[in-house]
């Protein structure tokens, strides 16, 4: 059965739509990430399913239970704010105790489970601490205990890992997926940072100005994106503009180039710099192709080259060889397989 | 870049204006008042140099100055627990409200100070009267059949004071509920808490070193409140600082005027002092 169910959520502020008939399922166990710039409605969604903000109309159902209009202290939701929301005033284990003392728990249950929940998140020695005597990882590991000392229906973690360093985002990310993996409970993460979503995340959301433009798997999102939104919002690409009609896709410039998938009606494909493969000359399978900047990023080489109609391609290869001797003014050959050119709908208009 | 010691200098430099102030207008005549306090009154001669506790004995001694300073005890506790009360709901609505017209509503939270306490106590004396707007408005409704005697009562001086110092309170409670966490509430909620359970575990032990200054601001000002008990408790009601003016300016007793203040101080000063320290060790600050 589904963890979650949000069946067609709006909300309105005035006349604009925050959240706008926004429908999702989340599995049993699924680790799932709402993904989008700041003003998409992401953060919207995760209150209204938290109870911190009412919807306008729609439903959010827990299992077989309609929340809607329940009061967020009877959902049963786990939450993990960004500033890690602890109470000052509480030592770290009353803090982890919060949720299993409103329960009215036995003293004895509500020692142990504190402690395996602290346990969970290495912070065992750390009971009789207060908040304020902990790094930031560290408080974020007790809200993480706090939250899930409960045995909540659901987890929400709201840009959990933002307000921590590069080096410790990273730590408490892998943690954090692990965690998820072991206690197998259903999780919502909300983020605008594509490459926490894309390691943490079993399916994505991507959501703009309110709406769900895809879903789907990373893979899914990176190989085959709906929009170009979508695209450019996971991973990096070219974007040629122009006419597709059948297999083949002729830019602006007049370039034109063979699709695996036909492209009738499509004005945009999507090229991976990666997916374009560097010679030294051009041949049947590459077409010529100007460098105008080398990047070298160590293991990579990032390429820019102009191509004879005026097109221009970001390409990225494996660094070494005949590339790390490549020079601005070189003339070079770019292969772009078929399969590698992606066609794009509409702003807005396809979506899964 | 200005140096460590340069910087204090300069920091120094800058406090030294009001310092002096304090120093000069405050200290130093506050200190001649506590030499009065032990110099002897004599009938006739007025104050006479001496080095004397005879008045400190005398107010401890007189049943009747226990009771002033009872009562005033009583008034100013009674009008601190009442604007902690009455002023929190407003202040929380000031500190959480997301209207653009919040420059409006703090406004009117200080805009019965523009009016001084004398004036504000005359007005309270036309509402307050037999014939006042209170017993016309009880009357007209049917609540009541003969005029309340409100004035000259405590019921009138406390409605009084409450009202000079509700402003000070909601302003000082306002700011510091804005400084609460809203993300700290509401996971109290999502773990379960009721929302009164989030006030009383969260919101309240979050705002009370804020709740504390806000009460010994509203308790100082009691203590030491004139114009109100003079205007609006009538001839027999005695707080302090009105026994200490008619003291010193009707009978010319400056020696046990000085000796009522001291003592009026230090009550007050003992009392929050004793508030802090009570909250501090409760709460672990």
């Amino acid at each position: 059965m589904a963890a979650l169910v949000l069946d067609r959520l709006t909300k309105h502020y005035g006349d604009h739509a925050a959240v706008d008939t926004l429908s999702l399922t989340v599995a049993d166990g699924e680790f799932l990430v709402l993904l989008g710039p700041s003003g998409c409605g992401k953060t919207t969604t995760l209150r209204m399913i938290a109870g911190f903000v009412e919807a306008s109309t729609g439903q959010v159902s827990l299992g077989d239970r309609d929340i809607t209009r329940e009061p967020p202290h009877r959902r049963n939701i786990g939450v993990v704010f960004q500033n890690y929301a602890l109470f000052p005033h509480l030592s770290v284990f009353e803090n982890v105790a919060f949720g299993l003392r409103r329960r009215k728990r036995p003293e004895a249950e509500i020692k142990t489970r504190v402690a395996r929940a602290l346990g969970l998140v290495r912070l065992d020695a750390f009971a009789d601490r207060m908040p304020k005597q902990m790094s930031g990882g560290q408080q974020q590991r007790v809200a993480i205990a706090r939250a899930l000392v409960i045995e909540p229906d659901i987890l929400l973690l709201d840009e959990p890992l933002s307000a921590l360093d590069a080096k410790l985002r990273l730590e408490v990310r892998q943690e954090l997926k692990a965690l998820q993996r072991l206690l197998g409970i259903a999780t919502i993460l909300v983020t605008h940072d594509q490459d926490e979503a894309m390691s943490l995340g079993d399916r994505l959301v991507v959501m703009n100005a309110g709406r769900v433009e895809q879903i789907g798997s990373p893979q899914e999102l990176y190989r085959q994106p709906a929009s170009r939104f979508v695209a450019s919002f996971i991973g990096r690409g070219n974007f040629l503009e122009g006419v597709g009609a059948g297999h083949r896709f002729t830019t602006r410039h007049g370039w034109s180039l063979p699709t695996a998938r036909p492209v009738d009606d499509v004005a945009t494909v999507l090229i991976r710099p990666e997916a374009i493969h560097l010679a030294p000359t051009a041949d049947a399978d590459r077409v010529p192709a100007r460098v105008a900047l080398v990047t070298y990023l160590g293991p990579m080489t990032e390429v820019v080259l102009e191509l004879a109609g005026g097109d221009r391609l970001v390409a990225e290869q494996a660094s070494g060889g005949w590339l790390d001797r490549v020079e601005p003014g070189q003339d070079i050959g770019a292969g772009i397989p078929p399969e590698a050119v992606i066609g794009l709908g509409a702003e807005g208009a396809t979506r899964t | 870049m200005a140096t460590g010691r340069a910087m204090a200098w300069r920091r120094a430099g800058a406090m030294a204006p009001a310092s002096l102030l304090v120093l000069g207008f405050l200290v130093l005549p506050m200190l001649l008042m506590l030499r009065y306090s032990f110099n002897s009154f004599v009938p006739g001669k007025f104050m006479v140099e001496a080095v004397t506790v005879e008045n400190y004995v005398k107010l401890a001694a007189d049943p009747y100055y226990r009771h002033v300073l009872g009562l005033t005890l009583t008034v100013s506790i009674s009008v601190t627990i009442l604007t902690l009360i009455v002023g929190w709901p407003v202040a929380q609505f000031l500190a959480r409200t997301q209207t653009r017209h919040k420059g409006l509503l703090l406004l009117a939270v200080v805009l019965p100070l523009f009016v001084g306490n004398a004036v504000r106590a005359a007005g309270w004396m036309v509402a307050f009267g037999r014939e006042g707007l209170v017993n016309r408005l009880l009357q007209a409704t049917g609540l009541i059949d003969v005029p309340l005697q409100i004035m000259f009562t405590p019921t009138a001086v406390i409605i009084g004071i409450v009202s000079v110092n509700l402003s000070y309170v909601v302003l000082t409670l306002s700011s510091v509920i804005e400084g609460i966490d809203r993300r700290a509430e509401e996971a109290a909620l999502s773990l379960g808490a009721t929302p009164f359970e989030t006030w009383r575990l969260v919101t309240l032990p979050l705002a009370l070193p804020g709740l504390l200054a806000a009460g010994v601001l509203s308790f100082i000002l009691s203590m030491n409140a004139y114009a109100t008990p003079v205007l609006l408790g009538g001839p027999s009601f005695q707080m302090m600082a009105p026994v200490v003016a008619d003291q010193v300016l009707q009978r010319a007793n400056w020696p046990f005027g000085a000796s009522l203040g001291f003592v009026l101080m230090l009550v007050t000063l003992g009392l929050t002092a004793g508030a802090n320290w009570l909250v501090g060790r409760r709460y672990g600050r």
